[in-house]
């Protein structure tokens, strides 16, 4: 049963009430004579947070899990149900039908869908006559978005090219070609309010509704005004939801991820045929058909590097490849002495930029025998490669999914053929409830896997390999994988202490309750660890201090964060097994202690507080003015100008930290809000840290609306195209496209940003978060 | 540039540099000058020699100027150059007064030199200003914005404060922001622009639901001062432009109207303030980039000067040239 994963929250991550829902037992009913037991409640992702939200179990969920096939047309698994086609009719036992995509599940209920009730089929099929008959077939480019109305007919056993068993109804209810990206055919439309659900609750633009009654009933936009003098942003996520191809593509800007690659596109009807595509919109496809490309590598040949940022994973579909580790150290590392460093005497962990190579003689966990690799075999190092086949699926995907670095390159072995996706499509993909599932079920695996093996603790501990290798593979199966939102609490100070946690991706907060409210102590970030305090406490070595098996601070998500938990029970086995772990542990617990009772003797962090709060340990590279030097002359302005055709993708304002301004300039976020939603990929990393936009940017400005800082600006760029003027059609107007721009840190001249480079005053640098915060703490060291 | 403290650091081989060129050519120019009835003229071995030095040093400096426009060219960056700029232009003092045989010369080497002192006076004027008023403003000007942004802010503080005015007193007027232009192109895409928001949300909350009685006074005082002063500065409304005698001022408006009203007195006071900051940073501005105004035309016309110099000297000098002859 995967309709449930308690996973997805922290131990804190649900609210009391929601987590009580869960506790209630599963309900067992009959779907066509399969009998099966759900729970009564299922976790829904909300599209535009993340959050997961508890909503009744349907019985089209169940269905699902039975594995009974259920014709729709106006739901989708990642939007909430609407029941407004009625397609999915099911018999309950009851006077009238039901809507299995709507009705809760019963303990008892026999459902019989029209594989086995001849009502059921009889409705079903009547229904879609109607619907046939109401519609017109979608004309010209509507059509190539598919057409499920048919394609649900014909497996109804209706034929949709025959001429309707009922009297042709509808009118024309006309066409809307104003805008200048997405084409509307009224009379193709089938009401199912697909669209309508996806720009209000999957985009959140609010723009799309219905207006009209009758057989004039008809989506309209804002307040039915014309699609191009609407607030539509042109996203194109009605059009993709569109099960009958009436919103369809006017393409103004094409995508071509790959325009210079030796690639072939890949037919949307091809791409159907593979599971993961399964339930994906046609329409999507035909879209976006630059985005999936069918790549054949030769023998030795790589497909990615190691080290590199990616915007793309790999479906294996025929040959073999090996995975070849080029450096031997994990990509994210701690840095060394950030501890002791630290003049506030903090517990911090502080990670210095994901391109920071290490010499193996001073790297931290040089003696480290194992590789974690983005790939779903592990490695040796003496030996450190391992075959990938078609039958691991894909490959490529944590970078895609974590935004962190490949861990691994990937060379062809034999001849290969490999479908690459680009992230958007990856994403697209997971609405799908049944390939979300399998994809949520390889990233646990890979990356606790990859995880444990980099935890350098561990590592460090156990020096033989073979010796580690079992342990890595008896706690692999223990342990589980958390993922949180920004703002999830894992615990709360004074709670009883549940389970030890390894950050793997993403900040958290350690904080305690002070008189004057929350106090900020630390920061932990991917590689760092939490917990063990209230977990040893009541070992001598740990002293009297702390209270036995209490949480001492409360520690909450910055960002996404994924973490592996050690349950008590392992965590103590693991202490007493391993005394060289247990000797690190404690040493680290200790020290904590001695702060944290430091810090409540008085000491206040208010720089600490502020640098989270602006969410600047996630940055990696923030431009920032040294406010002392700065005689705000605008030079780092008109280079960025100069060096982007005019347009400057900074501006010289922003949020204050201590001496410095942190410019409105893009900070390449270690955890990058922005590429998150963008319908067309448009926005990405290619092979090195700068978020970059590429020319087919539709300038939907989700991105922008996306950035927490305010760093990405929408700015007119010239399509060559001219349209008629709306208020006077005898006249031609070019057309501009809007489009995202953003600091590229200059890659497109020679990655040497030009704001620093032509500051005169030595005032602009750039820096990471953890760079920042130590200029920081040394300007406060030296002020008297 | 901040050449003091912590950040004298990357100076000292330029400074170093510069003493023993100068040291150097000083050196020179008294063996020269040993056993000579005068100093050595400009025309002499070591006089034209270090005057040819100061005159590549002079194009060099100049050539800061192009430097900095061509912003994308990697041909160093422009710290090091402005580095280079600062030092190798002190130096020019020594070397021009050794070239000259501490004599003025004629009218053209005598202004030649009287503007190469004015130039080199407003740059070190200029470095100066720039070791503390940076700073200056960092304390002074809390609220501080992009200089060339303070009208256009300013035009909107005076918006916000009219509506605010508005939904005290009751509107009057419908004040549309609609231009009426007409367009001149297509948009496809969101024309939504996404930035900092904060402080031009804040005024909403100040806003009454309904209009208070008796607060007609508030209207007069905006129109009459506040948003002459919002909108202009000082120049517009002289008596909101200290910060006590704006305070007793506020305190005044406020015991005239009704206790409802005075969220909104509050928050055109903050307005108000936040002009105050703003004329603050354009003084500020003012004085740490005035001083290019003297040192850019001037730096020109010494170019002019130092090529007339040159020709001069080379054309129609009546010394011998010991290189030419």
């Amino acid at each position: 049963m995967n309709l449930i994963h308690h996973d997805d929250f922290g131990p804190e991550g649900l609210e009391p009430s929601v987590a009580e829902l869960l506790k209630v037992p599963p309900v067992t009913l009959k779907i066509d004579g399969i009998e099966i037991s759900v729970p009564r409640t299922i976790l829904a992702t909300d599209p535009n947070t993340g959050r997961k939200f508890p909503r009744p179990t349907t019985i089209y969920d169940a269905a699902i899990e039975a594995k009974v096939a259920v014709p729709v047309l106006c739901h989708r698994d990642h939007m909430t149900p609407a029941a407004v086609c009625r397609m999915c009719t099911v018999e309950v036992g009851g006077r009238v039908l039901a809507a299995a995509c709507h009705r809760a599940v019963e303990q008892g209920l026999d459902v019989k869908t029209h594989h086995t009730s001849a009502k059921v089929k009889k409705a079903v099929g009547i229904l879609a006559e109607l619907l046939l008959a109401d519609t017109r077939a979608p004309r010209g480019a509507h059509l190539e978005g598919g057409n499920e109305l048919h394609a649900v007919a014909k497996g109804l056993g209706i034929d949709p090219a025959q001429p309707p068993r009922f009297p042709l109804t509808v009118r024309d209810r006309g066409r809307d070609e104003s805008s200048l990206v997405i084409a509307v055919d009224h009379a193709a439309c089938i009401l199912c309010d697909r669209c309508v659900r996806g720009c209000n609750e999957v985009r959140n633009n609010q723009v799309l509704g219905r207006a009209g009654k009758g057989h004039m009933a008809r989506i309209a936009f804002d307040l039915d005004n014309p699609m191009g003098d609407s607030s539509c942003v042109s996203c194109g996520e009605c059009m993709v939801s569109c099960p009958t191809g009436a919103l369809s593509n006017r393409a103004v800007v094409e995508a071509k991820p790959w325009a210079a690659a030796k690639t072939s596109p890949v037919s949307p009807d091809d791409l159907l045929s593979h599971p993961l595509f399964d339930g994906i919109s046609k329409a999507f496809l035909a879209w976006n058909i630059n985005s999936v490309v069918r790549r054949t590598f030769e023998p030795g040949e790589i497909v990615c590097r190691e080290g590199e940022y990616g915007s793309s994973a790999f479906i294996i579909e025929e040959g073999e490849l090996e995975i070849f580790l080029q450096v031997e150290l994990k990509h994210v590392a701690k840095a060394k002495g950030s501890f002791r460093n630290s003049l506030m005497g903090l517990v911090r962990t502080v990670v210095p930029g994901l391109s920071r190579r290490e010499t193996p003689s001073e790297a931290p966990d040089a003696r480290r025998n194992t590789i974690p690799i983005d790939a779903p075999v592990s490695l040796d190092m003496a030996k450190p490669t391992a075959t990938l086949t078609p039958a691991d699926l894909l490959f490529g995907e944590m970078t895609c999914m974590s935004s962190y670095p490949r861990s691994a390159t990937v060379r062809a072995k034999t001849r290969v053929r490999l479908l690459e996706i680009q992230r958007n499509v990856l994403y697209t993909i997971q609405r799908s409830k049944k390939a979300k599932s399998m994809l949520d079920e390889v990233y646990r695996r890979r990356s606790i896997d990859s995880h444990l093996r980099g935890v350098s603790m561990f590592a460090d501990a156990i020096p033989d390999p073979a010796k580690f290798r079992s342990f890595v593979e008896e706690l692999r199966d223990k342990v589980r994988l958390v993922r949180l939102n920004p703002g999830d609490t894992v615990f709360r100070q004074g709670d009883p202490a549940d389970n030890y946690y390894l950050v793997r991706v993403g900040f958290v907060k350690v904080s305690t309750r002070k008189a004057g409210g929350e106090l900020a102590i630390a920061y932990i970030g991917p590689g760092g660890h939490f917990g063990e305090i209230a977990l040893l406490s009541r070992m001598e070595e740990l002293g009297s201090s702390v209270p036995p098996g209490i949480r001492t601070a409360t520690v909450a998500a910055l960002d996404h964060v994924d973490l592996v938990a050690i349950s008590p029970e392992d965590f103590r086995h693991i202490m007493d097994c391993y005394p060289a772990i247990k000797e690190g542990v404690l040493r680290e617990a200790r020290r904590r202690v001695e702060q944290n009772a430091r810090m409540n003797r008085g000491a206040t962090d208010a720089t600490l507080g502020e640098f989270l709060k602006q969410g600047l340990m996630d940055a990696q590279s923030l431009l920032v003015l040294d406010l002392a030097k700065c005689t705000r002359c605008d030079e780092c302005v008109k280079a960025c100008a100069d060096a982007h055709q005019g347009v400057t993708r900074l501006v010289r304002e922003g949020l204050r930290f201590e001496n410095y301004l942190v410019a409105s300039s893009c900070r390449s976020c270690l955890d990058p809000h922005c590429m998150v939603g963008c319908p067309v990929g448009s926005i990405r990393r290619r092979s090195s840290r700068e978020i970059v936009i590429e020319d087919w940017c539709i300038g939907c400005g989700k991105c922008a609306e996306n950035c927490p800082y305010g760093n990405i600006n929408m700015h007119p760029f010239p399509t060559g195209k001219k349209a008629p003027d709306p208020d006077n059609p005898s006249r031609q107007l070019p057309v501009m496209q809007q489009k995202a721009t953003m600091c590229d840190l200059c890659a497109s001249l020679d990655g040497t940003p030009s704001c620093v480079y032509a500051c005169p005053h030595d005032a602009a640098h750039r820096v990471s978060g953890g760079q920042l915060m130590a200029l920081a703490e040394k300007r406060l060291a030296a002020s008297p | 540039m901040l050449i003091t403290g912590e950040h004298a650091r990357p100076h000292v081989p330029w400074i170093v540099g510069c003493l023993v060129a100068a040291a150097g050519a000083l050196g020179w120019f008294l063996v020269e000058s040993v056993g000579q009835s005068a100093w050595p003229s400009g025309g002499s071995k070591v006089g034209l020699a270090l005057g040819v030095a100061a005159g590549l040093i002079c194009l060099f400096e100049f050539l800061l100027w192009p430097r900095k426009k061509l912003r994308t060219w990697r041909i160093g960056p422009v710290q090091w150059w402005l580095r280079a700029h600062i030092w190798l232009g002190l130096l020019v003092v020594p070397l021009a007064v050794l070239h000259s045989g501490f004599r003025l010369g004629g009218p053209l080497s005598a202004a030649t030199m009287v503007v190469l002192v004015i130039v080199i006076v407003s740059g070190v004027w200029g470095l100066a200003m720039q070791q503390f008023l940076p700073s200056r403003m960092l304390d002074l000007v809390p609220g501080e914005t992009i200089v060339s942004q303070i009208p256009h802010l300013s035009g909107l503080a005076a918006r916000d404060g009219a509506r605010l005015v508005a939904a005290v007193c009751g509107d009057q007027s419908t004040d549309d922001d609609d231009d009426g232009e007409l367009a001149t192109h297509l948009v496809v895409g969101a024309v939504r622009q996404v930035g900092a928001l904060q402080g031009r949300v804040l005024l909403t909350s100040a806003a009454p639901s309904e209009p208070v009685p008796e607060s007609e006074s508030l209207r007069a005082f905006f129109e009459g001062s506040a948003r002459p002063y919002l909108l202009s500065g000082k120049a517009g409304c002289p008596g909101l432009a200290g910060e006590r005698a704006a305070r007793a001022w506020f305190l005044e408006v406020r015991a005239g109207l009704p206790p409802a009203a005075h969220p909104a007195v509050a928050a055109l006071e903050d307005l108000c303030s936040q002009r105050r900051q703003w004329d603050r940073q354009a003084w500020l501005h003012g004085w740490l980039h005035a001083w290019l105004l003297v040192h850019l035309p001037l730096s020109v016309l010494l170019m002019a000067l130092l090529a007339a110099h040159v020709v001069w000297a080379l054309m129609y000098t009546t010394h011998p040239i010991p290189f030419i002859h």
